[in-house]
């Protein structure tokens, strides 16, 4: 059940629910005090008010008539049926029972000071003690008046009113709390629909759109920007194959033409010819306009790549070892020895463009060991979902500052500590070819020479995208 | 061989014809999908060359409709699009190879031919390949020369075999990368040079007479004298 999943708690659909809550509550709170006041309070207040004007009345006959006009009175009253909530006691100084329906008085009763007792009444036998509300009265003479009523009935009134306003509020507070989860669920269900959408989006799926729900809400309409926007990076994207596509085609055209005269001329010409030598070089720099060609484009391809059909299952020690048996020789040559450490390091991806990869750091890292002297330490491992090759030189490695340009576009570092061949596109190539596996190309210190940590994703997230079952192994082969 | 070669661009077909002719071949030219179709249709080829880019009708929709005839002419893709995906698609509609442009025309040439022979019906169930006095047992993966035990490499071994069963046809340097290491890119270093180098040291030294020949501008050739 999702319903209290820790995320609940930190969407501000909840949290608004929360303050809503909070503040219904007090507000309902205050309600209460309120209706308290005018009803529990009033009653309590006019109560004390009649016991006051009743002391008065009394105190002034005591005054007018003395205690046997006094007694007289309470009796009279007492007995009548109309006031049996009233209370009346008179003692003398030693407490004992002169006159009113009351056989005792209060244990601990204050005088001249309002208080709560239990009561008995003398007029007749109460199972249980009920409640009351008095006032003493101390006469001269010693003699002491009490005069209270009998509150049960207000005390009664008052426990249901409290317990009536706690039922309520817990109430109030489920109903708010279950309206508040309810309410982020339904909120976050929607976001958790936009936000999939998204992520599937940012993976490489460009085609697809976020949702609507087609109520126009606040959702609907920032899915309508979201998916405008998306309309726009799709209709860039494919602009922009479109236009390397383009260039790819007509500068090539040219370049077939030129490429063909020339061979064929080349073909023609006798041997000795001294334009033999141009035309092999112009032939050899079209060639190399090609292969740049070709390499920026398989970087601007890689950069904004996704995985397509071409992807399949593969092991990076099987490409890495094919990549180093290609280059094993020209090492062997230039007396640089190749250590290998090949574990498996399974992945998704495109195995042209990884091979190419591998093979442009394999190169490099012969290119710039020193000859004889030379070591190349070649590993391929898996750690945690990352499949990962390593490559390390003892060569002149590159200095710290230079690392991280390394991998752009046409760098050479002409420092002189790895002064490069070629057009300065293998690493730029490899950091392509790293993105568009959910990877990257790090370039560290080798102690001495460079150590290049090539990390991929096992399964990047547009390969689950594209193929829910990520299950590459019948995709079709890239080459027969 | 009798050629078909099907190219929109005038100058690149003409130069395409007057190489492919020069080289001894005879080359009919078509410059659009249909014109392309029907005379594939018409007449038999023992090699097409396709432009993938054509007006009318895409020169992958023709090799597509060829197939669905059930013609088996071999056909060489040739395209401006170089991208791994581009190639895949070349393949997969019927193509049986696929030369990005530009290309050298000695790359071409060699590439007819090994297509050629594809049509031809080949024995790959042999299990012992010779070309003079070198044989390989493929079985075993061993080579002898003479009599005599060759110790390969395990991939030397792998561009040995692909040599022997092309022998005495032109095979490029990136037809023994495609071909032995499956890759579609030039790995710019001259890799392919000094295994084959190592290669030549292994079965031509000690002997009089060469097997493993360098063909100047296009690639090497396995062969024996005749």
């Amino acid at each position: 059940m999702r319903l209290l999943s820790p995320a609940i708690w930190r969407t501000s659909a909840f949290r608004l629910a929360a303050i809503y809550l909070m503040v219904f509550g007090a507000t309902v709170g205050l309600g209460f005090v309120l209706v308290y006041q005018s009803t529990v309070g009033v009653i309590d207040r006019q109560t004390r008010q009649t016991i006051v004007a009743e002391l008065g009345r009394l105190s002034d006959q005591y005054r007018a008539g003395g205690l046997n006009r006094l007694v007289r009175v309470i009796e009279a009253t007492s007995r009548q049926e109309s006031r049996r909530e009233e209370i009346y006691l008179l003692t003398d100084a030693n407490f004992e029972h002169i006159a009113g329906n009351l056989t005792q008085w209060p244990k601990d009763a204050p005088t001249d000071e309002w208080f709560e007792f239990p009561i008995e009444r003398a007029d007749q036998a109460r199972r249980a003690p009920r409640q009351a509300m008095g006032r003493t009265f101390q006469l001269r003479g010693g003699y002491r008046l009490l005069v209270g009523r009998d509150t049960e009935a207000q005390m009664r009134f008052r426990t249901l009113f409290l317990d009536a306003s706690a039922w309520i509020a817990l109430a109030t507070a489920f109903v708010g709390l279950i309206t508040g989860l309810v309410l982020s669920r339904r909120v976050l269900k929607r976001v958790d629909t936009v936000a999939h959408a998204g992520e599937n989006i940012a993976s490489g799926n460009f085609d697809s759109r976020l949702p609507l729900a087609g109520s126009g809400d606040e959702f609907d309409r920032l899915s309508t920007s979201f998916n405008a926007m998306l309309d726009r990076i799709e209709g860039l994207m494919s602009g922009m194959r479109l236009a390397t596509d383009s260039i790819s085609h007509d500068v090539r055209r040219p370049l077939t033409r030129l490429r063909a005269k020339l061979d064929l001329a080349l073909s023609q010409s006798s041997d000795g010819d001294e334009a033999q030598d141009a035309m092999g070089t112009a032939l050899e720099e079209i060639d190399a306009t090609v292969l740049i060609l070709d390499n920026l484009l398989k970087i601007a391809r890689a950069e904004a790549g996704v995985a397509g059909d071409t992807w399949r299952a593969i092991d990076l020690a099987t490409l890495t070892r094919d990549a180093a048996e290609l280059y094993q020789p020209v090492a062997e040559d230039k007396g640089v020895t190749l250590e290998y450490n090949l574990n498996p390091a399974p992945i998704q991806g495109e195995p042209q463009l990884l091979a190419q990869a591998i093979a442009n750091l394999i190169d490099n890292a012969i290119k710039f060991s020193p000859a004889q002297t030379g070591q190349i330490c070649i590993e391929t491992f898996a750690k945690g979902d990352m499949a990962m090759v390593q490559i390390a030189d003892n060569g002149p490695g590159i200095a710290q500052d230079d690392r991280a340009r390394a991998t752009d576009r046409f760098v050479r570092l002409d420092d002189g500590s790895r002064a490069t061949e070629g057009s300065g596109l293998g690493l730029s190539l490899v950091r392509a070819v790293a993105h568009m596996h959910g990877g990257e190309i790090e370039l560290g210190d080798g102690d001495p020479g460079l150590r290049a940590i090539f990390s991929l994703t096992a399964t990047p997230k547009s390969v689950i995208a594209r193929h829910p079952a990520a299950n590459l192994q019948s995709a079709k082969p890239t080459h027969t | 061989m009798r050629l078909l070669v099907v190219e929109d661009d005038k100058a690149t077909a003409n130069y395409l014809s007057d190489g492919l002719s020069e080289a001894g071949h005879t080359v009919d030219l078509a410059h659009t999908g249909p014109d392309a179709l029907s005379c594939a249709l018409a007449n038999e080829y023992d090699v097409i060359v396709m432009d993938r880019m054509l007006p009318n009708m895409d020169g992958l929709s023709v090799v597509r409709t060829l197939r669905a005839e059930n013609r088996t002419t071999p056909v060489l893709v040739l395209s401006a699009l170089s991208q791994v995906d581009d190639r895949v698609k070349g393949l997969e509609a019927g193509g049986d190879d696929y030369l990005t442009k530009p290309f050298a025309f000695s790359e071409l040439r060699a590439r007819i031919e090994a297509l050629s022979r594809r049509a031809a019906p080949q024995d790959t169930t042999e299990t012992t390949l010779s070309v003079g006095d070198l044989t390989l047992d493929v079985l075993s993966r061993t080579a002898h020369r003479s009599g005599a035990d060759i110790e390969l490499q395990p991939r030397e071994y792998k561009i040995l075999e692909y040599m022997m069963r092309r022998a005495g046809r032109v095979i490029t340097r990136t037809m023994l990368l495609e071909g032995v290491w499956d890759y579609n890119f030039d790995p710019q270093t001259n890799v392919i040079d000094v295994h084959m180098s190592r290669l030549r040291q292994k079965i031509d030294k000690g002997h009089e007479i060469s097997l493993l020949h360098t063909i100047r501008g296009a690639g090497y050739m396995l062969k024996a004298p005749e």
